[in-house]
């Protein structure tokens, strides 16, 4: 398979779900994952391309998260848990014979096609040692029985999942289902998008008001924020929200806990720190400049 | 302090057969919480949440309803809610379990939260190899859709709610709210600079709530059954019933709920008692990133107050239990090795502490070790603890300062004999001490 006018199209649908549309990236990796097995280097400048990044930015985050994969996985992919509880009831052991199966490498194009990784706690530590094959949990399971799932995956017939009772599908199928694409409710939410992309004051950051950088500050290309976006980056924003900021900070005193009290110093320091309110009132002297270094970074 | 010991009250959908299909949800109470909350104002919803002292759920235990108060209103901006369902703490299997199960009660909380916080649009970042959970999420949301619990009229009462479930990829740290909401606008998930905090400036520069699985489905009991009903569980600062995972060597690891204050020797007879008869050594009381605890700290109370006072944290209430069989530095190296893979690589302390912290464990276990690797150890954990930007830095010290606190003997063995006393590693054969001057030196190349 590669990527073809039907992959853009969905990539480009999946864009339409959310008010910024860079916020599809993770779906439209997995979906470019379930067209050619692993994130290519044409499913990376589709991605680009389709929300108006660099392929760069693109290629930063694919190589971020664990399920991205950068080679072609094959048809299964075996994840063996080798946190302590999987690792005492034998897990580590598991893996290393995963290992040596596949000839010591972690890819076996060999059959169906697998490739084996050992995987941070899975989250179903009662069912230790635990093994997913595309993402389906089977556990606990015996060493003998760990080995019989590797087998089976080459030949192309993983049974079913002992917990979920689902038989695993293909990656690319697997991949698919993640991407979201199929989940449908596209025109609800579509329909939500554009009504948050309607707001007041549409979603989207203002230069300063974070640290993080303001990708698109004009609204970006796929029409996301757009001319409503503009007018509220033109115009100065509201009147900041003042949260009742003393009964919150008297609340948090009174829940004594070490986190409530750094938070409730924090909510009062925010103002200092929050665009909106850089403005001093009349009555108020001017705001120095916090020397606080980590301050400086908000003007990116 | 209320009753203890085992409960059924967030859980007792759990055994209904086929109760993720809508229509047997509705037979069973289901989104009776959300229409009592159609007839109530936003800002009741919140304080009664408020009034339950429901903690959140995700492991830092902050006050649900303190929380959505902070949520700015009427700025103009989009409000948003957002559900952490991005469950990756070893140890911790919880809301995989509810989501899997029972997902419509998921999403009526997130309904209610966005009605207490005038909010039209909720996420659900799922933690992307959950895939059993997904589909069960998927289907639900289509159900609540088709019926009109979702969208632009929920349950006729005009008000607007859209759900989208957003599958993660695969990064613990995505757990951090601001990480989370950096992943979900289509980032690398790594921690935000705070202040401005998410109730002002959350996800795509809105007001947002990010609130774990737990926490959400926690709100419609809340709102069905009274105030006075989550009270009658736990204690005055930690009212309500928990969802506990308690894993490791016990003889029935699984999903328990109970009330609060309940002890962890309870918890393990609750469990089945220890695997084969073997003793406790140590726990884990709410996942890895908790400080661990000796046998002697059994009997204490599972409520934030008294965990805390042994200098430990309540967490996510997942309870890990370990026997005299297992090796407490061993075990310390392959939390540190995780969060050596999980760490961002943003700030420095945790990026390279994680790393060197796993070459000197490493170096102990195959029998390298030098006792000055104990002072080592907590010097770098020293330097990590506070001084890094997000909690996994603080979560990745715990359990090495925490077990050279109790199990310093350990370690010394470890070190003295040159091989690891539980035969897990072949001794090195003329056990040579790794030459190791300076951080700077060892790392620069040869």
């Amino acid at each position: 398979m590669a990527i073809t006018e039907t992959t853009r199209e969905e990539a480009q649908a999946l864009a339409l779900r959310y008010p910024v549309a860079r916020a599809a990236l993770l779906p439209i990796l997995h979906l470019v994952q379930s067209v050619d097995g692993y994130v290519s280097d044409e499913g990376m400048a589709l991605a680009a391309e389709v929300l108006g990044l660099t392929r760069a930015e693109v290629g930063a985050v694919a190589t971020f998260y664990t399920m991205y994969k950068r080679e072609p996985v094959g048809n299964y992919l075996l994840s063996v848990c080798t946190n302590p509880t999987c690792k005492i009831a034998g897990a580590q052991a598991i893996y290393e014979a995963y290992v040596e199966a596949c000839g010591g490498r972690h890819v076996d194009p060999d059959g169906a096609g697998v490739m084996v990784e050992h995987a941070e706690c899975l989250g179903i530590c009662d069912a230790a040692p635990v093994v997913q094959i595309n993402y389906e949990m089977y556990g606990p399971v015996t060493h003998d029985e760990a080995m019989g799932l590797l087998n089976a995956a080459k030949a192309g017939e993983p049974p079913a999942s002992n917990r979920s009772g689902h038989v695993p599908a293909t990656f690319t199928a697997v991949e698919r289902e993640f991407s979201g694409i199929d989940d449908g409710v596209h025109d609800q939410l579509v329909e939500a998008a554009r009504l948050q992309a309607a707001a007041a004051v549409p979603p989207a950051y203002r230069t300063g008001e974070t640290d993080l950088p303001v990708t698109h500050p004009g609204g970006d290309p796929s029409g996301h924020g757009g001319a409503a976006f503009r007018a509220a980056f033109d115009t100065p924003p509201g009147s900041p929200p003042a949260p009742q900021e003393q009964e919150v900070v008297e609340e948090l005193a009174a829940t004594g806990t070490d986190t409530a009290q750094e938070l409730a110093q924090q909510v009062t320091g925010d103002d200092a720190a929050t665009p909106d309110a850089v403005l001093p009132a009349a009555d108020q002297p001017p705001v120095v400049p916090s020397s606080d270094p980590d301050d400086a970074t908000e003007e990116a | 302090m209320g009753t203890t010991g085992q409960v059924t009250a967030m859980s007792y959908r759990y055994d209904i057969d086929g109760v993720a299909d809508l229509e047997v949800y509705e037979q069973h109470d289901g989104y009776e919480g959300l229409r009592i909350a159609l007839g109530m104002e936003p800002a009741e919803i919140v304080q009664a949440v408020k009034d339950s002292g429901l903690r959140g759920r995700g492991g830092a235990g902050f006050p649900t309803g303190l929380k959505w108060s902070f949520v700015a209103q009427g700025t103009g901006k989009p409000i948003y809610i957002v559900c952490n369902a991005d469950e990756g703490e070893p140890g911790t299997f919880k809301d995989r379990p509810l989501m899997e199960l029972d997902p419509h009660q998921l999403i009526e909380g997130m309904i209610v939260g966005g009605l207490a916080l005038n909010s039209e649009q909720g996420y659900i970042y799922l933690r992307g190899e959950f895939a059993h959970a997904g589909r069960q999420l998927a289907a639900a949301i289509r159900q609540a859709y088709a019926k009109g619990y979702l969208g632009a009229d929920v349950m006729g009462s005009g008000r607007r709610f859209d759900l989208t479930l957003h599958r993660a990829a695969g990064a613990y740290i995505c757990g951090e709210e601001t990480a989370l909401l950096d992943s979900l606008e289509g980032r690398r998930g790594q921690p935000r600079l705070r202040p401005p905090f998410p109730a002002a400036h959350g996800l795509f520069g809105c007001p947002t709530t990010v609130n774990n699985v737990e926490s959400i489905a926690a709100v419609p009991f809340i709102l069905r059954h009274g105030v006075d009903w989550w009270r009658q569980w736990g204690t005055d600062k930690s009212p309500g019933p928990k969802l506990m995972c308690i894993s490791g060597e016990v003889e029935r690891p699984g999903n328990y709920e109970v009330a609060l204050g309940t002890t962890v020797a309870d918890m393990i007879e609750l469990a089945g008692g220890m695997k084969d008869g073997r003793e406790l050594r140590f726990f884990c009381p709410g996942g890895s990133s908790t400080p661990m605890l000796p046998a002697s700290a059994a009997d204490t109370p599972y409520t934030f107050e008294d965990i805390a006072a042994e200098g430990s944290l309540l967490g996510t209430g997942a309870l890990m239990i370990y026997s005299t069989q297992t090796s407490v530095v061993d075990t310390v190296l392959r939390f540190t090795e995780f969060y050596e893979h999980e760490s961002c690589g943003k700030c420095t302390p945790c990026r390279e502490g994680g790393y060197w912290l796993s070459q000197v464990l490493r170096r102990i276990v195959t029998g390298g070790g030098r006792m000055e690797d104990l002072e080592l150890l907590e010097d770098v954990c020293d330097n990590i603890f506070g001084r890094s930007f997000c909690a996994l830095g603080d979560g990745m010290t715990s359990p090495i300062v925490s077990s050279l606190k109790y199990f310093r003997d350990e370690y010394e063995t470890y070190i003295r004999e040159r091989r690891c006393p539980f035969g897990l590693y072949p001794p090195a054969p003329d056990a040579p001490t790794v030459e190791f001057t300076a951080f700077p030196a060892a790392a620069g190349p040869s």
